[in-house]
């Protein structure tokens, strides 16, 4: 286990689909009412939730230590349910992660041994990655979980929402600045912890149309300590709204 | 000439010079065996904390001490390893890896922990560990398995003969998992260790993907004193990497040993104290005793200043015998601790820890020349001086009261 | 009249009898003085070894003693405590509960023992309040109490909010906490490793117990417990739970301590031959020293038995006298290392079993007993040294002993 500090992140990886918008979203201006900003994070919230996925990601991560390159298929269900599996490199080839509500499982192909991650691990780096197990589960709905307030300002007709997190949450930041265009895809998020120093820097780029939907396809994490670190995902191919048996979701299939 | 009447003077009131010495002498001998005492209890703590267990001189990585990281290690081990076995001041060494995992047993339970990878051998001859096993058979580099410690086996349900499966970060940031048969369960009353496991050293290389590289690597020379002096040659074999010696590795354990040093010379000073005051008191009670004799001996013409060297002179004489009686029986008194040792448990036969280090309750005695001569010379001090004030007073006393005294 | 007989000869020789009381009273200053460090620092730790970690009596889990499994708890604890209070109203009743968690900020995350507690009760016997450099003590808030060393790794100060996430029953249940207190126990673990919190909150992360807790633990006010107690418990919260003494659960430290209580028996003993030696060699010389004298009160027609009797009579005032003024002396002595102590840096011995912050400070403690039983010794020894030559006194030839020098 890497000493490297470790983050709770308000996202996670499939967070990724939390670019994915209805077509209805909304144009035009930054709501600044409250309630308005809520039902866009809401929308946002509830699209991920529904859709289910397909796609090919690949993982950059360049740190101190190593380089690494890993690539891995992916289904989601929702927000609840996914299922990773590596592809790439040979040395990790078949490890798979299933991630079901707030627990998180490994399989191990090497010793064909599956495991659950226990608590003292969930903050230990997820593959080597700037991502932490918790990253996988944490079930912050955005919309629930934090209040929202418009502004800073942001460039062009980017729309700046600055999210902070409600008193019984369970996240240590002070604030987070969700970024995101008018049609709902986010550019970005910053988090900053208590004292407003900025800790880690989300960035989403590359917008391609999926089946109607923009998406960002890539996603960067960068860590504010660690200058030249980072982690890069990368859809390589995604499918929206495919059908995906439940038992893809189970211990079972895990192994397989 | 003094002397010879001073002897004679001694000897003729016999009792008195036996009660007076043996008292002297008891204390002599006591207060020697206090000393031999205390200084096996330091040694016995020292060396259970030190020896087997910090080690004399630990070499790592110079960022290692702070940074605990993985990743800061120590390489082309074998050579570093090599260069210091050759050294003559060395009379131990082994090389370690550090790690942090999730470990697994048969179910779905997992546990996290430290993990170790020791050299069998050398680890063993190092900290004793292959005699902490409560089950099953230490490590091999023959053989391909794990042991683990009473708390992870407890809470994974394993024991010697299962499989114990190690998942950690690698260091080319890939996992690294692989199960290992366990082949024995050890308990070290350090909590750390025994909800961890151990491997070998190549195993944990291996899984870690260290290559050649180690953590860790633990001296113990021949002479705990003179670890200063060998500090040069040891960097010299360590080229590039920070070598500490045990205080700089743990100064808790310097504040423990210092504090147990200081409780202990504490109650030394006041035994010492005391018995120099009963001495004293005994020394006056014996001039006072004699007061009538020595005003006849003022009354024949005694001079003053001969009356007080003959005082002194018995007192001199009185200590030397004393000293020489204490010494005797202080000496094999403290020998004899020495070679059986003193259980010091109430006998429940369990081992007590300190500073998380195992340790067998059994003080053996040490003789050395402060031991001896501290309160050799104190008490030897104090005999004499404490005869000076009433030989002083016994010398202007007028004879004819002194005479009259009873 | 013997006695009045005796004081006159002791004051007769006002300087001889002086230092013979003088030393009776060293000696036994000494020992009482030493006793009363030793044993009495001794009995101080595990006094706090047992207000802070447990109890007299303690309710667990059957086979946390064993297991020190953090999975098993109590339920309803608070009607355990109830019954505990009912048995004995005096006394008081705590209940804990102990869990692995890990506390994050947002630059780290560590992995800590919880002590999950009743803030209020909890003060009156905890050491950390008086440990605090920082903050204050917890209220029944969502609030942590957390060591300096865990503090720096995690770069939180007072006020700022931590997430403590715990494993139970399979479910991972994280909650933020606002970092109430920050304490220096002294002990680098426990400043590294260690955070206390409101029970009744983190029974919030525990959501499919109910009304957990690890222990419920009755303390008396003074360390020894009535020895029907453990069975009434037993018989009071029925075959569920453990009922264990205090002494069991903190073997631990019993352990530690025993290690130094072997080593002071030595000491002590070593103490003790030399000033009874001492004494007794010193009292014999002087009395035999007084053949001459002995031998005009037998020429003058005093029965041999009396100046037996009337020697005796000596010692025993001397005795007396002498320990009295020993005793008024060690214990005067003693007050000041029983307020204040010697301050000493920790000597942190691995007690994970107790969680406790062993105090800095050696104190005595006033073993009134022992210091009565060496009292009545250090008498008896000045009684029984004049036996020798009272003895002998009755033995003796007027004529002989006047002739003696």
């Amino acid at each position: 286990m890497t000493t490297a500090t470790h983050r709770f992140a308000a996202a996670r990886l499939t967070l990724l689909l939390a670019a994915l918008v209805p077509a209805s979203a909304l144009a035009g201006e930054a709501p600044s009412d409250p309630a308005a900003l809520k039902a866009l994070l809401t929308q946002v919230d509830d699209a991920a939730r529904s859709d289910s996925s397909r796609a090919t990601v690949t993982m950059e991560v360049k740190t101190k230590r190593y380089e690494r390159s890993v690539t891995m298929e992916l289904q989601t269900q929702g927000t609840e349910k996914s299922l990773i599996r590596i592809v790439q490199p040979a040395k990790d080839q078949g490890v798979a992660t299933l991630k079901v509500d707030d627990n998180l499982w490994n399989y191990l192909p090497n010793t064909d041994r599956t495991m659950k991650v226990p608590a003292a691990m969930m903050s230990g780096a997820w593959m080597g990655s700037h991502l932490s197990n918790d990253d996988l589960v944490r079930e912050s709905r955005f919309s629930e979980d934090y209040t929202f307030s418009p502004g800073p300002a942001a460039d062009g007709d980017l729309i700046a929402i600055t999210c902070t997190p409600k008193p019984d949450t369970p996240v240590p930041w002070g604030r987070v600045v969700v970024t995101v265009r008018p049609d709902g895809v986010p550019t970005s998020q910053v988090f900053y912890d208590e004292d407003g120093e900025l800790v880690r820097t989300m960035s989403f780029d590359d917008i391609q149309d999926i089946g109607g939907t923009p998406v960002a396809m890539t996603m960067k994490v960068v860590p504010e300590d660690k200058p030249g670190e980072y982690t890069l995902f990368r859809y390589e191919s995604l499918e929206l709204d495919v059908s995906i048996a439940d038992s893809v979701f189970t211990l079972q299939s895990l192994k397989k | 000439m003094i002397l010879s009447i001073a002897w004679r003077n001694l000897w003729r009131h016999r009792r008195r010079t036996l009660l007076t010495a043996s008292s002297m002498a008891v204390s002599l001998a006591l207060c020697i065996v206090l000393g031999g005492f205390t200084s096996g209890f330091m040694e016995l703590l020292r060396a259970a904390v030190v020896d087997r267990s910090i080690g004399h001189v630990q070499i790592h990585h110079p960022d290692y001490p702070t940074s605990a990281s993985p990743y800061d290690t120590v390489a082309d081990a074998d050579t570093v390893l090599a260069n210091l076995k050759a050294l003559p001041s060395v009379d131990r060494v082994a090389g370690r890896i550090q790690g942090f995992a999730l470990f697994g047993g048969r179910g779905e339970e997992a546990s996290t922990g430290m993990f170790m990878g020791v050299d069998p051998v050398g680890e063993a001859a190092l900290t004793g560990m292959d005699e902490r096993l409560v089950s099953g058979a230490w490590l091999d580099d023959g053989t391909p398995g794990a042991v683990i410690g009473e708390r992870l086996a407890k809470s994974l349900d394993l024991a010697a003969g299962g499989e114990l499966l190690v998942v950690t970060n690698a260091l080319d940031g890939s996992i690294g998992d692989r199960v290992y048969p366990v082949l024995g369960v050890y308990k070290t009353d350090n909590i750390g260790l025994d909800e961890g496991a151990v491997l070998t050293l190549q195993a944990a290389q291996e899984l870690l993907v260290l290559e050649d590289a180690i953590h860790e690597i633990v001296v113990v020379t021949h002479d705990a004193d003179t670890i200063d002096q060998e500090l040069p040659a040891i960097t010299a074999a360590a080229p590039d990497l920070a070598v500490r010696p045990w205080w700089e590795v743990s100064p808790e354990t310097v504040e423990m040993l210092g504090l147990t040093g200081v409780t202990t010379g504490f109650f030394a000073v006041i035994i010492l104290g005391i018995a120099a005051f009963i001495i004293i008191n005994t020394l006056l009670m014996s001039v006072y005793e004699r007061t009538r004799e020595l005003g006849v001996l003022a009354a024949i013409g005694t001079r003053p200043r001969q009356i007080v060297s003959m005082i002194l002179a018995e007192s001199a004489l009185l200590a030397g015998l004393s000293a020489a009686l204490g010494l005797a029986l202080g000496l094999s008194g403290t020998a004899w601790l020495a070679s059986s040792g003193l259980r010091l448990d109430v006998g429940d036969g369990a081992s007590f820890t300190i500073a998380g280090v195992a340790l067998d309750p059994v003080v053996h005695a040490q003789l050395t020349a402060d031991n001896v001569l501290i309160p050799l010379f104190t008490l030897g001090f104090v005999a004499v001086i404490g005869g000076l004030w009433p030989a002083v007073r016994a010398a202007r006393l007028d004879p004819v009261t002194a005479i009259r005294q009873e | 009249m013997l006695v009045s007989m005796a004081l006159r000869n002791l004051l007769r020789r006002p300087v001889q009898s002086l230092i013979a009381c003088a030393a009776i009273a060293a000696g036994l200053t000494s020992t009482i003085w030493m006793t009363n460090f030793q044993d009495g620092n001794w009995i101080g730790l595990l006094d706090d070894s047992m207000r802070a970690a447990a109890g007299h009596v303690v309710v667990q889990p059957k086979g946390y003693q064993d297991s020190q499994d953090a999975e098993l708890l109590l339920e309803d604890s608070g009607a355990i405590a109830d019954q505990l209070r009912a048995l004995e109203p005096d006394g008081l009743v705590l209940r804990r509960a102990f869990v692995q968690g890990l506390v994050a900020s947002s630059t780290n995350t560590v992995g800590i023992a919880v002590n999950a507690v009743e803030p209020e009760l909890e003060r009156e016997v905890s050491e950390l309040p008086a440990k605090l450099v920082e903050g204050a003590w917890l209220e029944d808030k969502k609030q942590i109490v957390i060591g300096r060393e865990l503090a720096r790794k995690l770069e939180v100060g007072i006020k700022d909010k931590v997430v403590l996430t715990i494993s139970s029953g399979g479910q991972i249940v994280g909650l933020p906490f606002r970092v109430a207190g920050i304490f220096a126990s002294g002990s680098s673990r426990l400043d590294s490793f260690f955070a206390v919190a409101p029970l009744s909150k983190v029974q919030g992360l525990m959501p499919g117990r109910n009304d957990p807790a690890t222990q419920v633990a009755l303390q008396l006010p003074s360390y020894e417990a009535p020895k029907d107690l453990v069975d009434r418990v037993r018989a009071a919260v029925g075959d569920g739970p453990e009922v264990l003494t205090w002494r069991e659960v903190i073997a631990e430290a019993v352990k530690a301590a025993e290690l130094d209580k072997g080593f002071a028996a030595v000491i002590w003993a070593i103490l003790a031959i030399v000033v009874s030696v001492g004494v007794t060699n010193l009292l014999l010389m002087s009395l035999f020293q007084r053949t001459r004298e002995l031998g005009v009160m037998l020429a003058i027609g005093m029965r041999p038995v009396d100046v037996g009797k009337l020697l005796l009579a000596e010692g025993a005032i001397l005795g007396v006298v002498g320990a009295i003024a020993g005793f008024a002396l060690g214990t005067l002595l003693t007050i000041p290392m029983a307020k204040y102590g010697v301050d000493l840096a920790v000597m942190q011995s691995s007690a994970p079993v107790s969680n406790v912050a062993i105090d800095t400070v050696m104190k005595s403690h006033f073993m009134w007993g022992k210091s009565l039983i060496w009292t009545a010794w250090f008498m008896s020894l000045a009684v029984l040294a004049s036996l020798w030559p009272a003895v002998r006194a009755g033995r003796l030839e007027p004529v002989e002993a006047l002739r003696a020098t």
